[in-house]
């Protein structure tokens, strides 16, 4: 017998614990395959894919309507002499999806020197103006020297001019719409949190904006509200007045305390169909009465500074204000006086954007008002309207 | 030995047979399409429901068959003039009939069913022309027409607004124009029961004017 023989003879449980191994082994394997084998006949028996979880709310009649808008365009009209009978307008709107305008119709920009001059414009503008009025008129007394510039289409109207106020330069733009989408938010490179900042002219022309204004600079700070194309991004409601708008364009106002928490702030997001927000304030104007607070947590707002504003006249009409110095008027004011100028200028609803350096109204891809310190400040987003009229259908 | 070779040969042969059958299950079942679990007739009897309730106008039972319950509302109150006439023709002129019955594939269970609608494109240049036939005999003589023109020469809106709806309403009542669009129903099943999914092309027919 061999030595390996006699040492295998006299360890009988050497081969006890190979053939259990084996066993084992076998077990092991045979499982793992009887495991693929189960993955493999589960594509037999795949459930169906499910996804949808949103709840969706229809108006059949909204639909139905704008459809027929663009189906039946035209139909009725029958031109006697001036009067075109046109009873099915067609409806435009924009997409929050969709990061960019559509170009403005460069023959629809257009300025003036003087006021009068506008008389044919607001004129033409009475239909999309649908009995509202203007800040804006004939009669307005604007800065010597100063251009007033226009643009108007069937779904906007915007009038950007420049007022001496108080010893300083107000730059208002006047911008009535046609669709609460046409008011829209951009944040810098398309997304909330990007790092990149842009100036105003730069963001503005990237996104084919009429009208734009510096934002409230989200990017600068990290408290406030900020919601974006539906969602809550930041939920801090402890220090800021926010200003939300909603699918009807209408500026909502929640002061600071009021909402707090994410849930909280996304259920009233959700209950009030918000769009975007807006956070610095404070809200200076509401319902006619001046209500700006003796204090606030940012904006320096009992020093003198430049000042910029959203106004909202009327539905869907809007005003967006900077105020700054300009030569030889070089008085900045603090928030108090900012806000008891609008006021006694006609404006009901007003919150305050960034001011400062920030403050700045841009048309046309032009920068209007007068910076501070002479260049634009590169923020994180601004505000803008648009035309819905795609360019191929441009007149 | 002997027994521990024969075992060894047994779990190999095993082990060859798992691997053989798991190829042969991967090669004959991959491309097939997945079978349908609970019973077929209570997905086809959802789709049954959802689109009898549409046809019938009634967009509450309807919601409750698609996926999310979404809130599908007619409002006359918003409705135009123009608006209000076609769409009564268009919901209550909706017919259905079903492609077979539900299948699955790959990505889900689908049922196919052909949805007969009133073609309101085509509708347009014949409610414009019987427009103008209507108003022409008003628009040769401006001057003395008090009835079409105010006196300030300008078309009375109310007069031509008239006009257009008597348009509509007499080339609705000698209407023959309806179109059929096909329209895949995708089902999913969930919390016991099947639902049909609101993709865009469903909502779409529902809304009016799909395009073919």
């Amino acid at each position: 017998m061999s030595e390996n023989t006699q040492i295998r003879a006299v360890c009988p449980k050497n081969r006890i614990m190979k053939l259990i191994a084996r066993i084992l082994l076998t077990v092991t394997v045979a499982a793992l395959w009887a495991g693929v084998g189960v993955l493999l006949l589960g594509m037999l028996f795949r459930p169906a894919g499910v996804v949808y979880t949103e709840n969706v709310k229809t108006d059949l009649t909204a639909e139905f309507e704008k459809k027929l808008a663009k189906e039946m365009s035209g139909i009725g009209e029958v031109d006697c002499g001036d009067v075109v009978f046109a009873p099915i307008k067609r409806e435009y709107s924009l997409s929050d999806m969709d990061m960019v305008a559509p170009k403005p119709n460069p023959a629809r920009y257009g300025t003036a020197e003087s006021p009068a001059e506008l008389a044919s414009v607001l004129q033409e503008a009475q239909e999309l103006l649908d009995g509202q009025e203007t800040l804006f008129t004939t009669d307005t007394v604007i800065k010597e020297g100063s251009k007033i510039r226009y643009y108007l289409d069937d779904t906007i109207l915007a009038i950007t001019w420049k007022q001496v106020v108080g010893n300083g330069v107000y730059t208002f733009s006047e911008v009535k719409i046609a669709h609460a989408s046409q008011f829209r938010r951009f944040l810098a490179d398309g997304k909330y949190g990007a790092t990149a900042e842009y100036t105003t002219q730069e963001m503005a022309g990237n996104v084919n904006a009429v009208v734009a204004s510096s934002g409230d600079y989200y990017g600068y700070r990290y408290t406030g509200i900020c919601v974006n194309q539906g969602a809550v991004y930041r939920d801090d409601g402890q220090r800021l007045d926010t200003c939300f708008v909603d699918e009807n364009g209408d500026l909502l106002f929640a002061f600071h305390k009021q909402l707090t928490g994410k849930e909280a702030i996304q259920q009233y997001v959700d209950e009030h169909n918000i769009r975007f927000s807006l956070s610095f304030g404070p809200v200076m104007i509401l319902d006619g009465s001046y209500i700006v607070p003796p204090q606030y947590y940012i904006g320096e707002i009992n020093e003198q500074f430049a000042r910029a504003a959203l106004c909202q006249m009327d539905k869907l009409h809007y005003v967006v204000v900077a105020a700054n110095y300009e030569h030889p008027y070089n008085a900045v004011h603090t928030m108090s006086e900012f806000a008891w100028n609008l006021l006694k200028l006609g404006i009901t609803k007003a919150y305050a954007l960034d001011g400062g350096q920030t403050a700045a109204v841009v048309m046309n891809n032009q920068l209007i008002n007068n910076v501070s310190y002479g260049a634009q400040r590169e923020i994180s987003d601004i505000i803008y309207f648009a035309t819905a009229i795609p360019e191929d259908e441009w007149e | 030995m002997k027994i521990a070779k024969c075992l060894s040969v047994l779990f190999a042969l095993i082990a060859a047979a798992l691997i053989a059958v798991t190829a042969v299950a991967y090669v004959r079942f991959s491309q097939t399409p997945p079978m349908i679990q609970t019973p077929v007739e209570e997905a086809e009897k959802r789709t049954e429901m959802l689109m009898d309730a549409i046809c019938q106008g009634d967009y509450s039972a309807a919601g409750e068959s698609l996926y999310g319950s979404p809130e599908l509302q007619w409002n006359q109150d918003t409705a135009s003039d123009l608006g209000a006439m076609l769409w009564e023709e268009y919901s209550s002129t909706m017919s259905y009939e079903f492609a077979g019955q539900c299948y699955a594939t790959k990505s889900g269970i689908f049922r196919d069913v052909t949805v007969t609608v009133l073609d309101i494109p085509a509708l347009r240049p014949r409610i414009q022309e019987r427009f103008q036939a209507l108003m022409e005999p008003h628009l040769t003589d401006v001057q003395y027409d008090s009835e079409a023109f105010d006196e300030n020469g300008a078309l009375r809106q109310d007069f031509a607004a008239e006009k257009l709806h008597k348009a509509v309403w007499q080339i609705l009542l000698l209407n023959n124009s309806y179109i059929s669009h096909q329209i895949t129903l995708e089902l999913v099943f969930q919390n016991g029961q099947w639902w049909v999914v609101p993709t865009q092309s469903l909502i779409d027919m529902v809304t009016g004017m799909t395009t073919p």
